[in-house]
């Protein structure tokens, strides 16, 4: 048959390039690998808190130089030699005379694969618009993703086929961990290229400059959703009680030094209330996105430090089953980490002796430090206070003045401007019908880069370095002195010197949580297999079930003969074997995606439910047309923005109302520090605030480990 | 959720065609995908489920594993009644519509109507078979694009000790045959052969189904 000779005939085209396969494998060392770290701050007691794991995260490394997207016509003629036509090549620039240039030195030519994508053309698939297909390139080490899609232009009597195609450079063991967890991003650019070729290449021939723009913000985005690690919610579930122990302190730390409250004292303020409770609210939606709304937390913070600490207790109540009572069974290391230092001021636990940590260069001047004593050197003194000390027994007073440097006025006019581009105020066109998605895209990316400088750029200055961990940087604009008036009843009665008194009480039962390390098989984007699936004798994966098969083969199977009378059916009733045993295991096998939520980054990442990053002029306006973006895949996009140093929560809102309009609403959560009630669910809110209640008591009595079990239970069904 | 396993076969005679379909159905439905009594006329023996040959003259055209712990039974016949069309279609476009490279690798393809699909497609060597080998397929399907993409490994190398293990039996065995004086003769002469006749195992659809069942269970699990 023809179809088999033509396969065949596929087979060995593929084989003869085997000897000249590009191995990526071997160009990690390439200035286009990936790895993490580019965007990412972290250490080793960030990564144990926030990602499960006190190794360095493995990176993924993929040479980005090696993807290439292409737009391809089937024409259908099998006689004829040029069946295929390439509509456009990332790798081929057109340049304004016409003339082509090869970007990348490439070993292999499109038209080697084109069959194998496209499929045997003598059966044509007739019966569907649109078919994805993802094939594994073994010789050439790379995954080639396409969509299919035919179109019927009026004067013509057939289907015109056509195929984008887009080679990413891993090979299968990596399907896993890059495309799988980043498949709704790699579908919704490809929808995109697919509207755009559409709508303006289609008919004309014309520069593609449209959508080689998406495709390196494709590339760009690709990469961040690589690199950058993502969170492990769930460990405050799993029964171990490290991790509660530690979210509980830090919590009880923050209600105290941050809020300021004072145990019969002061109630402090109700910052850490209300951002979890707007995190319990939506927290479903942060895990998964299956709902029709996008949501956005993003923490403006200068320092990485307070960043992290904050993330990793919004984390803490995010619902994720992680499955893994195997902690108990020694399947995953839960070990003290003796290189920690332990210190008397518990927020500043952050210990730098891991290799990977970059010293941090001097912060910077801020105009609120004048009467702040500014550590020259980083301080990993356990006894010096650090400027933490001071402030922790004050209310966090906003600082609304002018020195602020994102003022809230200004913000918001922000938002009205690029959302009035046309009509209303509250209301403008983003697309005519979804094949001008494209073009609000552009449109949007256009802004979004003109708009003060690029990020990259930005983000290599020093000037976003993480402070010095001894240095609350955004904190000193909430002491004392400035402020005194509202503060002075509070703040005249402590000295630096009670202050470390009442704080050493606390540190006896502190001391005893230190920064234990945890090592979970992970990558940025993926639990691997929790290795729970080894049989008795030690065998894993693939092998355990190549064992368990052979056994099958060669036993005798059970099996009893049933008619069933009412269907005239005779069948082979066949038990499992195995109905004892198997019960939990192999549950893990494959490896588990994480959600879209990380820590500290340099820059914004569109793509994540939750972040901290620092601000930026541009921030907000990133943050802006990211949400419009969300409105092409989502009925609503939402960004809870949160500036620690001002301490505000501003609650930003597009909501789309056809497909041309939207809606936009921007209103403060929590501003002048208080909450807005109004806008806070309030079961939410009593709920939290007993989680609250419930861990302050926890830090007023003897560490138990009961206690703890409780809070537990308490989160579990929270 | 509504996962499925097929095995099917480029049939030298007959073209693709599914030998032996597993499908998930609640305890409460699962008289609903057993398979009546059907004309075997159409089939030959290279791609016919073929039952233990003790079962001979109770007409059996179903295999059925219930499951009381997930509430759900796994069912293979020879092609699946409820999903026939669909299915079908998907076998057709895995053997002859796709460019299927036969080297146990996994494909994937899918679009609204039919499902995604993950497919690993494989020879075994046999002298009397049309260029000496014949083709197959598993195909696992499901409705839902993330169910397949997220249980990739799981699928692929459940799927993938199946193929591993019938290509090196039947190698074996091959290579045991072709020391008799036969083998003058084979090769020249095409035979429709079941796969129980090349891998000498009388059971092999019902351990096969067995395997699936328990593919299956996983994935309910999860
Ligand atoms: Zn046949």
């Amino acid at each position: 048959m023809l179809g088999r000779l033509f396969n065949n005939r596929s087979n060995e085209q593929l084989n003869s390039h085997q000897n000249s396969s590009i191995n990526i494998c071997h160009t990690m060392n390439n200035m286009n690998s990936l790895n993490t770290g580019n965007n990412i701050i972290e250490d080793l007691n960030s990564r144990t808190i926030l990602y499960g794991t006190s190794n360095p995260i493995l990176p993924i490394n993929i040479n980005l130089s090696k993807f290439r997207l292409f737009i391809i016509q089937d024409k259908g003629e099998l006689m004829v030699k040029n069946n295929f036509k390439i509509y456009y090549d990332s790798n081929i620039t057109t340049t304004n005379n016409g003339t082509t240039t090869n970007k990348n030195k490439i070993d292999y030519n499109i038209f080697q694969f084109l069959e194998i994508m496209f499929g045997n053309s003598i059966h044509h698939d007739f019966q569907s618009n649109e078919t994805i297909k993802i094939h594994n390139l073994e010789s050439l080490q790379f995954t080639l993703i396409s969509k299919h899609f035919n179109i019927k232009l009026s004067n013509q009597k057939k289907n015109l086929k056509f195929a984008i195609g887009l080679i990413i450079p891993c090979s299968i063991d990596l399907i896993s961990t890059t495309i799988t967890p980043n498949w709704q991003t790699i579908i919704h650019y490809l929808s995109i290229f697919q509207s755009i070729f559409i709508k303006n290449h289609l008919l004309n021939y014309n520069n593609y400059l449209d959508i080689s723009i998406f495709y390196k913000n494709f590339i760009k985005n690709l990469k961040n959703l690589i690199i950058t690690p993502r969170l492990l919610p769930g460990l405050n579930f799993i029964n171990n009680n490290f991790f509660l122990k530690k979210w509980c302190f830090e919590i009880n730390n923050w209600i105290e030094i941050k809020d300021g409250s004072k145990p019969c004292l002061v109630n402090g303020s109700k910052f850490l209330l209300t951002l979890l409770t707007i995190i319990q609210t939506v927290k479903y939606q942060l895990i998964n996105n299956n709902s029709d709304e996008f949501i956005r937390i993003i923490i403006m913070a200068s320092n990485s430090m307070v960043a992290t600490k904050l993330i990793f207790i919004l984390n803490g109540i995010l619902p994720f089953n992680l499955k893994i009572n195997q902690l108990n069974d020694g399947n995953i290391e839960l070990k003290r980490d003796t290189t920690t230092t332990t210190t008397t001021n518990p927020i500043s636990t952050g210990t730098h002796n891991d290799n990977q940590y970059h010293p941090p260069s001097p912060p910077t001047p801020h105009p609120m430090k004048k009467g702040w004593e500014i550590p020259k050197t980083p301080s990993k003194s356990i006894t010096t206070p650090s400027l933490m000390t001071p402030c922790k027994s004050l209310i966090i007073q906003p600082n609304s003045s002018t020195n602020s440097s994102i003022p809230t006025s200004n913000s918001m006019s922000y938002l009205s401007s690029s959302l009035s581009s046309s009509s209303t105020n509250s209301s403008s066109t983003i697309f005519s019908n979804s094949l001008t998605r494209g073009f609000q895209y552009l449109q949007n990316w256009k802004n979004s880069t003109n708009n003060g400088n690029t990020g990259d750029v930005i983000s290599s200055g020093s000037s976003f370095k993480t402070p010095s961990p001894g240095l609350e940087y955004d904190d000193y604009p909430w002491n004392s002195n400035h402020n005194g008036s509202i503060n002075n009843n509070i703040s005249n009665g402590y000295s630096t010197g009670s202050n470390m008194n009442t704080m050493n009480n606390n540190s006896i039962k502190f001391k005893k949580i230190e920064l234990n390390s945890l090592n979970i098989k992970r990558s940025t984007t993926t639990l691997f297999k929790i290795n729970n699936n080894i049989s008795k004798n030690g065998i894993e994966g693939k092998d355990k079930f190549s064992q368990e098969f052979n056994d099958l083969m060669n036993s005798d199977i059970d099996y009893n003969y049933n008619y069933d009378s009412s269907k005239s059916v005779s069948i082979l009733e066949i038990p499992f074997d195995d109905e004892d045993q198997e019960d939990s295991e192999d549950k893990d096998y494959d490896y588990k995606k994480l959600p879209k939520l990380c820590g500290y980054v340099q820059d914004y990442l569109p793509d994540f439910h939750i972040q901290a990053c620092p601000n930026s002029q541009d921030l907000e306006s990133k943050i802006i047309s990211s949400m419009k973006n969300s409105l092409t895949q989502f009925n609503k996009s939402k960004t809870f923005l949160i500036s620690l140093r001002i301490r505000e929560i501003k609650e930003i809102q597009l909501t789309k109302n056809d497909e041309k309009r939207y809606t936009s609403s921007i209103r403060k959560i929590y501003y002048n520090s208080k909450p807005n009630l109004n806008y806070l669910n309030q079961d939410n809110y009593t709920k939290i605030e007993i989680l609250f209640e419930k861990i302050r008591n926890l830090f007023k009595q003897d560490e138990n480990d009961e206690e703890i079990n409780k809070i537990r239970d308490y989160l579990k069904n929270l | 959720m509504a996962f499925t396993i097929t095995l099917a076969h480029f049939c030298d005679k007959h073209g693709p065609r599914s030998i032996m379909c597993t499908q998930t159905t609640e305890l409460s439905q699962m008289d609903q995908s057993t398979l009546p009594d059907f004309s075997k006329e159409s089939y030959c023996k290279s791609c016919l489920l073929i039952y233990p040959k003790s079962t001979k003259g109770e007409n059996v055209t179903t295999l059925r594993t219930e499951d009381t712990k997930t509430n759900h039974a796994f069912v293979s016949t020879q092609y699946s009644a409820i999903k026939f069309r669909v299915l079908n279609s998907i076998v057709r476009k895995c053997l002859s519509e796709e460019a299927t490279i036969y080297d146990s690798k996994p494909m994937f393809f899918g679009d609204e109507n039919r499902g995604y699909s993950m497919t690993q497609s494989f020879k075994i060597k046999d002298l009397e078979a049309r260029g000496s080998e014949r083709r197959y397929s598993f195909i696992v399907n499901c409705d839902q694009e993330h169910q397949v993409l997220e249980n990739w490994d799981l699928i692929k190398d459940s799927i993938l000790v199946m193929i591993e293990y019938l290509q090196k039996s039947s190698l074996k065995i091959e290579l045991e045959n072709s020391k008799n004086h036969e083998i003058y003769l084979r090769g020249k002469v095409q035979h429709s052969k079941s796969l129980i006749e090349m891998l000498k195992d009388d059971e092999l659809f019902l351990k096969l189904h067995l395997w699936n069942s328990k593919l299956l269970r996983k994935l309910i699990n999860k």
